[in-house]
């Protein structure tokens, strides 16, 4: 390399540096906006699933469909990023995937344009793409497709499998049992009774819509999670372009001082040299 | 004067929490309003209208999705897909969605497309009617 081309690269890398510097910090603030997004929501979730816990205690299985076991294929509701750039979020998610799945046997309802790609390289059989901008205006959509697909006897099992966000430094792949309700609500106190209250139209219609909204809710708290590990998975990502961009930068001025130091001392010989042999 | 603690609670924010003397809910059977000391009560909510009568006598009107209402005579608390409240609803952008939802509806491919199109209707159509609820209360 000579010198202008050394000049040239240390431009380009600066700007590199300026473009992921900038990508960083959109990360960082974008991650704190889905993490609010995500804590608003919880007194939400806290008051469903106390009122759940109240009404839902002494009933059994047979209660509700929600609670049984369907024929059919099962179906995975996988949630992915629409962009790139952002480091092993998408592969780690496709790795526990492919790792703790028979994806072949399984049915896929996508959200996030690599997750589509990912399940169509891999031989899955999509049902349905919900990639949109705004994945959250969709969640009902989502929830009324998965929903008639359960109950329907199409999809037996329903999975959730998402990056789940820990702290800004980790998230990791998860794989939740969404339909049927795995987990019974058990009530702590009991000195409340149901039957004070007047329920309307009656309790049973009450339950089942009731537990409509919590499946509703999970799949939108599993979207939030995801979209706030995907910002700081691209915000960690995006760090690490800058350094070593800043690396790089460093080691070529560290060239270009050596080749400008070398001209120099070439061109100072010529002089001398020149010198000399009129003197002579 | 007696007053109830409401709260207004959506999976995205907190929409309402104060003192109310009444409020008026859309529910399944019909309209309600509930007043200081009714008796315990859930209730299931459709889309439509939440009136809520504050302390000093001011009303303020929410667009509210489907949802339910917990009360025991002292506190209620809604829980609700969706709230907006009458400040935040304009009708150019109103009319907009709806134009635009039944474009989707006309040329839609697949159902998922045809059921996302078809709730935004619904739900533009509800933030039209708040819009002109309160218009007509202006009027009066």
């Amino acid at each position: 390399m000579n010198l202008r081309q050394v000049r040239q690269k240390i431009k380009s890398v600066t700007n590199v540096k300026k473009i992921t510097k900038a990508m960083q910090m959109v990360a960082a603030v974008k991650m704190r906006k889905a993490q609010e997004k995500a804590k608003r929501g919880e007194e939400y979730r806290e008051n469903l699933k106390r009122v759940i816990e109240k009404l839902a205690r002494g009933i059994d299985r047979s209660y509700s469909k929600l609670f049984w076991d369907q024929p059919g294929r099962p179906l995975i509701i996988l949630i992915s990023s629409n962009k790139g750039l952002c480091g092993s979020f998408n592969t780690n998610l496709f790795r526990y995937l492919i790792l703790n799945f028979k994806i072949k046997e399984y049915d896929f309802v996508c959200i996030g344009k690599k997750g589509v790609l990912a399940v169509h390289a891999l031989g899955g059989n999509i049902l349905a793409d919900f990639s949109s901008r705004n994945p959250l205006a969709s969640v009902p959509s989502i929830y009324n497709f998965v929903l008639e697909r359960f109950l329907s006897g199409k999809s037996s099992k329903v999975y959730l499998v998402y990056n789940k966000f820990i702290s800004t430094f980790k998230h990791e792949p998860v794989s939740e049992i969404l339909l049927p309700i795995p987990k019974f609500f058990e009530s702590k106190n009991r000195e409340e009774s149901p039957q004070q209250y007047l329920i309307e139209p009656s309790p049973k219609v009450f339950l089942e819509e009731l537990l409509g909204f919590y499946i509703e809710d999970r799949i939108r708290a599993a979207i939030l999670s995801s979209e706030a590990g995907e910002y700081s998975a691209r915000m960690l990502a995006m760090k690490n372009a800058t350094e070593n961009a800043g690396e790089l930068i460093y080691h070529l001025t560290l060239v270009r001082n050596k080749l400008r130091q070398e001209k120099i001392t070439y061109e100072l010989l010529d002089m001398v040299t020149a010198k000399e042999s009129v003197e002579g | 004067m007696k007053t109830l603690n409401l709260k207004i609670l959506t999976p995205s924010r907190h929409v309402f929490s104060g003192k109310a003397i009444s409020i008026t809910l859309p529910t399944q059977e019909g309209e309600i309003t509930i007043l200081p000391k009714h008796a315990p009560l859930f209730s299931l909510l459709t889309e439509g209208v939440v009136v809520v009568k504050k302390e000093n006598g001011e009303e303020e009107y929410y667009g509210v999705g489907g949802g339910y209402l917990e009360t025991d005579g002292k506190e209620a608390i809604v829980l609700v897909s969706r709230a907006f409240g009458q400040r935040e609803v304009d009708e150019e952008s109103i009319k907009k969605a709806i134009d635009e939802a039944e474009k989707v509806l006309q040329k839609a491919r697949d159902i998922n497309e045809r059921k996302q199109a078809e709730s935004l209707l619904r739900r533009s159509t509800l933030d039209l009617k708040l819009l002109q609820k309160l218009r007509r209360r202006r009027r009066s």
